[in-house]
């Protein structure tokens, strides 16, 4: 999907060519340092940054050329922070996300009324339908955004931190959210996380970002290893497989704290 | 909560009504008889010829309020800033200046080019005050947007006096303009101003769906379809046009466009789509009615509506400031 991207702002190059095709249907995690470009690659991909060069292919055509409300059609956008108008109601505001389907008049139809049910059923904000989203906990107001991308019906999504600002619980409640909407609907997802662990196991694919480039992709099984979270993060840990999951997960290794047997 | 439809038609109904008073009340009280023939377009006595010149005068006011009520919606929007107001952001005094060089320099007589030199100055205004306002951290904050508004106004306006200076010809004239008002308005003034009143507000009708994106920031304006710039170029320059050519004719009236979206807002919600036609109908409403309040407050003289507005509206700018979510539209 991506070819050959060199990106960033203000002149300031954050991505130096970066090629990644993101699988159709699977959930793609992208992790690595702060400000190793894995925001901006997926602002890249979301049509909200201009590349300097290369391409992002959305079914085989550059995504930066098409019609921003075509391209809407098909990818969604969950962006770090979002802004809620004051007092709007839950409703209301995943209504908005129909906004690509609607025309000038933009009355909402039959068919923007039942995405928008949908949507609040799939997410289980449908009994905060009439409450106002400023009232909401993080937890639940996080849900009601995932609902707006939903009742956008595309097939792809791109989030950025979906988890951030939430407390553990919540974090899974999400994530678990997004597995449903990938399995249910088939929607292809790609996030940043910033928990490896729960990026692990959550992820059919992880892609490592190191410096503005890819440093490693793939599945976790085979990605996410001690060397390459050294060399990712430059940090000593161990990787052990998680008994819960079955997944990868890692022990980062201090300076303190640490056992024997750790060494 | 009656549902939006009928506080829509209650406001299109509140305008006739106002409309209706604006006729019907004035300094002079003026008999049955005498207010049907001025109607009809008779002006035998006084009292007919007074009710002929209350009509341009209430089309004015009806139009001008729902044009700086719904240029502040659309302000308001576009800057995420609760405190944006034509006013405010210096736009009308842009228009005031622009129109004041250009009578007192190059003799501008009213014609198209005086309400074009009018936009013209309050776009500039606009511009000027938005990069002020965005310059140092964290860009363009609402108090610091309204903060280089204000100072623009009072800046244009000593530089408005500086050039009426010495020029007795034009400075009564341009110095009961400057206060703000709908009084002495013709028909032909109207007819000056309409064409320019009808493009903003289709620029407003276009606007409204976008600017219910652009309210979940830019991002995901973005990413629901919206070409954010687009947007936001095109609401600007709607509301510059209809703030500048309302100040073009009726001088520069504060307040309007601040306090009308937001009593609207908690009446309607924050849906663009009904927020903007309901603040166009509440602006004509306070408009007309503070119009008909100065000519009934200090009669037999009239206090130019301007003023009123002023009255009016510091109060709710306070109030407005004062809450802590100064931030969040």
């Amino acid at each position: 999907m991506a070819e050959g991207l060199f990106a960033g702002y203000d002149g300031r190059q954050v991505l130096h060519g970066v090629d990644l095709t993101v699988e159709t249907g699977a959930v793609t995690a992208i992790i690595g340092a702060n400000a190793c470009g894995k925001s901006t690659l997926l602002k890249t991909m979301a049509r909200l940054i201009m590349p300097q060069a290369g391409r992002v292919l959305l079914d085989g055509e550059s995504i930066h050329t098409r019609s921003t409300r075509s391209v809407a059609r098909v990818l969604g956008l969950l962006p770090q922070s979002p802004l809620a108008p004051e007092g709007i109601t839950v409703a209301d505001l995943v209504a908005r996300g129909r906004r690509p389907h609607q025309g000038f008049l933009s009355r909402q139809s039959v068919r923007d009324d039942a995405a928008v049910a949908t949507a609040l059923e799939a997410t289980g904000t449908l009994d905060l339908a009439e409450r106002s989203v400023d009232a909401l906990s993080g937890g639940q107001r996080q849900r009601v955004w995932i609902a707006m991308a939903l009742a956008q019906e595309t097939e792809l999504l791109l989030l950025d931190e979906p988890t951030t600002f939430l407390d553990v619980a919540h974090q899974i409640e999400v994530l678990d959210l997004l597995m449903d909407m990938n399995a249910s609907r088939g929607i292809t997802v790609v996030m940043v996380l910033h928990d490896l662990n729960l990026a692990a196991r959550y992820a059919d694919r992880l892609v490592a970002m190191k410096a503005g480039h890819i440093y490693a992709e793939g599945p976790p099984g085979a990605v996410f290893t001690a060397p390459m979270l050294q060399a990712v993060f430059g940090l000593r840990c161990e990787v052990i497989i998680d008994p819960t999951s079955g997944r990868p997960m890692m022990l980062p290794k201090g300076r303190h704290r640490m056992s024997e047997r750790a060494g | 909560m009656p549902p939006k439809p009928f506080w829509l038609a209650l406001g299109f109904a509140g305008v006739l009504a106002c409309c209706g008073l604006s006729i019907v009340i004035g300094v002079r009280v003026v008999s049955g008889a005498d207010l049907l023939a001025g109607l009809s377009g008779s002006v035998e006595n006084i009292s007919q010829a007074a009710i002929a010149k209350r009509i341009p005068r209430t089309i004015m006011a009806a139009l001008g309020g729902a044009a700086l009520g719904l240029s502040g919606a659309v302000m308001q929007a576009i800057t995420r800033n609760p405190l944006a107001d034509p006013g405010i952001l210096g736009v009308n005094a842009g228009a005031a200046f622009a129109v004041t060089l250009g009578i007192a320099w190059f003799g501008m007589a009213l014609s198209v080019t005086y309400v074009a030199v009018a936009i013209l100055g309050a776009a500039l205004a606009a511009a000027f005050v938005y990069v002020v306002g965005s310059a140092g951290p964290g860009g363009a904050t609402p108090l610091k947007l309204a903060l280089a508004g204000t100072a623009t106004s009072v800046a244009l306006a000593s530089l408005m006096n500086a050039v009426i200076l010495g020029r007795n010809d034009i400075a009564n004239s341009v110095q009961y303009w400057m206060v703000g008002g709908v009084g002495g308005v013709t028909m032909d003034r109207v007819g000056l101003v309409a064409p320019f009143l009808a493009l903003g507000f289709v620029l407003g009708a276009w606007t409204a769906p976008r600017l219910n994106s652009l309210a979940l920031g830019d991002e995901l304006a973005a990413g629901v379809g919206e070409n954010v710039a687009l947007t936001r170029a095109v609401s600007a320059l709607g509301a510059v046009i209809l703030a500048g050519a309302t100040t073009a004719i009726c001088g520069p009236i504060g307040f309007v466009g601040l306090a009308v979206p937001h009593m609207c807002r908690l009446i309607i919600g924050v849906d663009h789509r009904w927020l903007l036609p309901l603040s166009a109908f509440g602006g004509a409403i306070l408009l007309l009615a503070a119009d008909v309040l100065g000519r009934v407050l200090v009669r037999p003289a009239e206090l130019e509506v301007g003023i009123v507005t002023a009255l009016v509206g510091v109060p709710i700018f306070i109030i407005i400031v004062r809450r802590q979510r100064v931030r969040d539209l």
